[in-house]
């Protein structure tokens, strides 16, 4: 990394009133960004990844329904059953703020949780903006907002109930306060970018990764070019000048803060099933499929179907335009991406929230790009500088109208009322055994059933032994019974219930 | 490699011209490489009917000079030729059946691979012109846009004229860059030529060479000047003599295009927003929102104004040949093949600032090895996914279906087809001569067009007399037209009833 940079400025110096107008675009953009993530904001969560969402639904109803008084009713018992039968992948830090909020409205709610995704996603927005335009430009800045905001993945991905929306806000956090303590290198930022390095990896241990990326790329450059903020003579990235850097107590403080609180909840075993997804799910041992090919083109059309790959390219490429500084942040985080995809193969080519970060990294990417542009273009007359701003209305306002359709497209509203339906179709108290969507999830929550899932393309054989505690046999989801299996429970058992989309059987008539 | 003229400043990427040479040959023979993979695959994978169309008429052309063709086949392959109507001079389809001559034997996958080609000379013109227009660096980014955009790639191994269309624009726009540097009167006659033929291949390219000339004259010479200017005037001439004689002819002597410009201007779809809408929506999944928000962005960035002028024309052109083809627009995906030209056009600008920064910024090895790195691996990305869908469609079986059908017809009967691709298909692989049965989406056009709906269908119903059998391949749309099916089963004997297939002879 050279000196040379010629990266743009940021715009410190604009006047008073540009001040003005320019948090008048910022209020407008965020609030804009809001609104339209609160489109059909009582919809059913089901559009966007359901069995994440309803996962946590059913956490947050289990948390409020145990912080209600004991009466001994069935609601509740089957509330905290069904919350103890969710694997604890990280802390329910969302869910806990989302049942508290339950708690104070009296009622639960399940739309609360989209509001503080959304709020946590605008936190991010400011953040993320003013760190860009901190690394470029204003109006760089703005453009990368606006991607971070309007892109219709991100409206769809931010307002999911899910962890993911907080832990992005912690990571641009993050990025933020690591950016400001390579400026100043003072206490303050170190133990800010600590507190929410560690909130980020606490909340969803996935945020380790972009912070670990981040504080790596920030610190070995920052110490690197000077170890103290004293020594601004002669700058140049030496390694005797990290040596002694890392003798600097902030870096450990800050350390510390970021690993302490996720590691604490982990080695204190809270994590529950964590260890058997990392032992199952990641590169230990799916090692095989990151040496294929397809592995990375199947990578690739993920990304693709979230985002433009040339939109992507052209970012990372806008890494070389900023400071050595800001590119230290910004490859870290990249090749945190990088690494966290190969770490969990699986869920990078099928998970679609896996890749909320890069959009992040993206958005603080292009105002590089965007920032050389809007250089270029200043130097023109007003009549295409005016024409120059319309193209970047029109397309956020494109983006956004493709989100907020797809939200106004999709009507999930007869669900829960068909889910009830099935839920009281059968006993409260009979054993189920079934074929059904999202792991049993819809079932459970809206249903208020507990089932148990029937082995995925498992035929008839050892059908008694696989049911013998069970008594009722529930279909939902026909296109995942095979026709064997189907044709054995219609000759063999008696319907129980049946009704539009599902059929109950009689295991024990 | 000099740095461009209009842009002494401009800090050059890649500066060894072994780099850049390497990166330019191997893009270039990728970028072929994925367009012959797979060619002898019969061309239904993209527009069939266009396809298929151009291979009656080159096989007709083929059989009028093939000495040794049996005098049936030949005459039913000329028939055959003759049926199809001339919408525009057949150059792709006259070098098909030449290049069948040379080689000996009819192979669809020769003008497939010509088209390819010609694409790939795109791809040349393309990197040529970004050099006038900006960079060789910046022509270098949109040349791999051109050649590895996946609808790029379906769409440039296709027997059409529009890849040699959008070649030639390509090039006359490469010419009149160099024309506006040189001012010379051989520049202006070799845009002439260029211009002239990229409209004569394909007449909608007026809009493209016509919105690039005027634009560069208007705004970067002036009127007055470009009026007083013999070049100017040359050029012109050139531009629109092949493709007007061609129209005189055809409309005023021989009159074989009097009927070729019915249903295809709607000026009633511009009052309806849905028009927009997909028009954006067709636009936006071929070439990329982003990229294309950053062609458009790249006018604003261009110093030069007669350059400015000829991106705003390139854009003005494309927005009144869609306006002008509404109904098209929407229905036909490569009547977009243009687009990519001119975004690819557009982008040298963007591109080029880029790496004239990082030129500056960044002069490490490794700037230059992560962008070679970046371009390649989203080259071969496209291509890869391309290849995956190339070989899992495989039409080779269709050929035999075809045939078989064709059999239960003899020689020299009319048929009445409702089979894929307008029963071009069925005359080329069946060798069964038919015209096909009207389409809801041929009635719609027609009601569009003010039509009513009786009429169009009682004028079909009228000609079944005419014809000796009633073949079709598809029974799910003919199961769909009940009034249809139930007067053939009624009236007609069923010759014979396969699997896909029936056959109704109509003289029963």
């Amino acid at each position: 990394m050279k000196n040379s940079q010629v990266s743009p400025k940021p715009d410190h110096n604009i006047s008073v009133r540009p001040r003005g107008v320019l948090l008048g675009i910022l209020i407008v953009l965020v609030g804009i960004g809001f609104l339209l993530r609160m489109v059909d904001l009582k919809d059913p969560p089901l559009g966007f990844n359901p069995t994440r969402q309803l996962r946590s639904a059913i956490i947050a109803r289990g948390i409020y329904y145990s912080n209600q008084p004991d009466d001994g009713s069935l609601q509740r018992q089957l509330a905290t059953t069904h919350w103890k039968m969710m694997e604890r992948l990280e802390p329910s830090v969302l869910e806990w703020i989302v049942a508290s909020t339950y708690q104070l409205m009296g009622t639960e709610n399940v739309w609360v949780a989209r509001i503080f995704t959304t709020i946590f996603w605008m936190i991010g927005a400011v953040a993320l903006y003013d760190l860009a335009q901190r690394m470029t430009s204003i109006f760089g800045a703005l453009i990368g907002l606006g991607y971070f905001l309007f892109l219709p993945f991100s409206i769809l991905a931010s307002r999911s109930f899910q962890p993911d929306p907080g832990m992005i806000m912690l990571v641009i956090l993050t990025a933020w306060a690591l950016y400001r303590w390579s400026d100043e290198r003072s206490w303050r930022w170190a133990i800010l970018a600590g507190i929410f390095g560690g909130a980020a990896a606490f909340v969803k241990v996935a945020g380790a990764f972009f912070v670990g990326g981040m504080a790596i790329g920030v610190v070995i450059y920052s110490l690197g070019m000077s170890a103290s903020t004293q020594n601004q003579e002669d700058q140049k990235l030496r390694l005797t000048n990290l040596k002694s850097g890392l003798r600097t107590p902030q870096v450990w403080v800050m350390a510390v803060l970021m690993i302490a609180p996720a590691l604490a909840y982990y080695l204190a075993g809270s994590g529950g099933s964590s260890s058997s997804f990392l032992v199952n799910w990641t590169i230990i041992s799916r090692w095989r499929d990151v040496l294929s090919l397809s592995f990375f083109m199947r990578w690739m059309i993920r990304i693709s179907s979230l985002m433009e790959p040339s939109v992507v390219l052209a970012a990372f490429v806008g890494t070389f335009l900023v400071g050595p500084r800001s590119r230290a942040l910004l490859w870290g985080f990249w090749g945190s991406y990088l690494l966290f995809g190969v770490t969990f193969p699986h869920h990078i080519t099928t998970h679609d929230y896996y890749h909320l970060p890069l959009l992040v990294v993206v958005s603080l990417s292009l105002p590089a790009l965007a920032a050389l542009m809007i250089d270029v273009v200043r130097q023109r007359g007003k009549f295409i500088q005016i024409l120059f701003v319309l193209v970047a209305v029109i397309a956020a306002l494109y983006y956004g109208w493709i989100g907020r359709s797809i939200l106004v497209g999709q009507d999930f509203s007869d669900h829960p009322p068909y889910w009830m339906e099935v839920g009281e179709a059968v006993p409260a108290e009979a054993k189920l055994v079934g074929v059904t969507q999202d792991y049993g999830f819809r079932m459970m929550y809206y249903g208020w059933r507990t089932i148990r899932l029937w082995p995925q393309g498992a035929g008839s054989e050892d059908f008694s032994d696989r049911t013998t505690d069970a008594d009722l046999f529930v279909v939902t989801a026909k296109n995942q019974l095979n026709n064997e299996l189907s044709n054995f429970l219609a000759t063999a058992y008696p319907i129980y219930a049946e009704g539009v989309g599902y059929i109950v059987y009689e295991l024990h008539p | 490699m000099a740095a461009n003229e209009l842009n002494p400043h401009t800090r050059r990427f890649f500066r060894s011209p072994w780099l850049f040479g390497i990166v330019v040959g191997l893009a270039l023979i990728l970028g072929l490489g994925i367009r012959v993979y797979d060619l002898t695959d019969p061309p239904f994978d993209f527009h069939a009917t266009r396809q298929m169309r151009a291979a009656v008429i080159a096989r007709g052309m083929y059989f009028e000079s093939l000495t040794s063709a049996d005098e049936d086949q030949r005459e039913l392959a000329l028939e055959m030729e003759q049926k199809e109507a001339i919408i525009e001079p057949q150059i792709m389809e006259r070098l098909a059946a030449w290049s069948y001559l040379i080689a000996g034997e009819e192979h669809l996958w020769i003008p497939r691979f010509l088209s390819s080609l010609f694409w790939i000379l795109a791809g040349i013109a393309v990197l040529l012109l970004g050099n006038e227009l900006a960079s060789f660096d910046g022509g270098l980014v949109a040349m791999f846009y051109m050649l590895f955009l996946p609808y790029s790639i379906y769409a440039t191994r296709t027997f059409q004229p529009d890849p040699l269309m959008v070649s030639l624009i390509a090039w006359s726009v490469w010419a009149v860059l160099r024309w506006y540097r040189e001012s010379t009167m051989r520049m202006a006659i070799v845009t002439g030529v260029l211009g002239g033929l990229a409209i004569y291949v394909k007449s909608v390219a007026v809009f493209f060479v016509g919105g690039a000339f005027i634009g560069i004259l208007l705004v970067g010479i002036g009127l007055r000047k470009a009026i007083s200017d013999k070049q100017v005037w040359a050029m012109g001439i050139l531009t629109v003599l092949p493709t007007g004689l061609f129209y005189v002819y055809g409309l005023w002597i021989a009159g074989f295009l009097q009927q070729q410009l019915n249903y295809r201007f709607f000026p009633e779809m511009w009052r309806d927003p849905a028009f927009y809408i997909r028009w954006q929506e067709m636009a936006t999944n071929i070439s990329g929102f982003g990229t294309l928000l950053a062609a458009l962005a790249s006018i604003f960035m261009v110093t030069d104004k007669g350059k400015r002028g000829l991106l705003g024309g390139l854009w003005l052109g494309y927005f009144i040949y869609s306006m002008t083809f509404p109904y098209h627009t929407l229905t036909h995906d490569y009547y977009q093949l243009p687009l990519i030209l001119v975004v690819a056009i557009s982008i040298t600008v963007v591109a080029s600032e880029l790496l004239s920064r990082m030129a500056v910024v960044e002069k490490s090895i490794w700037a230059k090895a992560v962008v070679v790195i970046l371009l390649f691996a989203g080259a071969f990305f496209k291509v890869w996914d391309v290849r995956v869908n190339l070989v899992r469609t495989d039409y080779r079986g269709d050929v035999a279906f075809y045939e078989e059908v064709g059999e239960f017809i003899e020689p020299g009967a009319r048929a009445l087809s409702m089979s894929p691709a307008y029963g071009h298909t069925l005359s080329y692989y069946g060798w069964v001569l038919n015209d096909s049965w009207i389409r809801p989406g041929d009635v719609n056009l027609r009601i569009l067009a003010g039509a009513s709906e009786n009429d169009v269908l009682e004028s079909s119903y009228n000609k079944i007399d005419e014809y000796d059998y009633f073949v079709s391949t598809q029974i799910g749309a003919l199961n769909n037209t009940p009034e249809l099916k139930e007067l053939l089963y009624e009236n007609y004997e069923v010759l014979v009833e396969g699997d896909g297939y029936i056959i109704f002879d109509l003289k029963r």
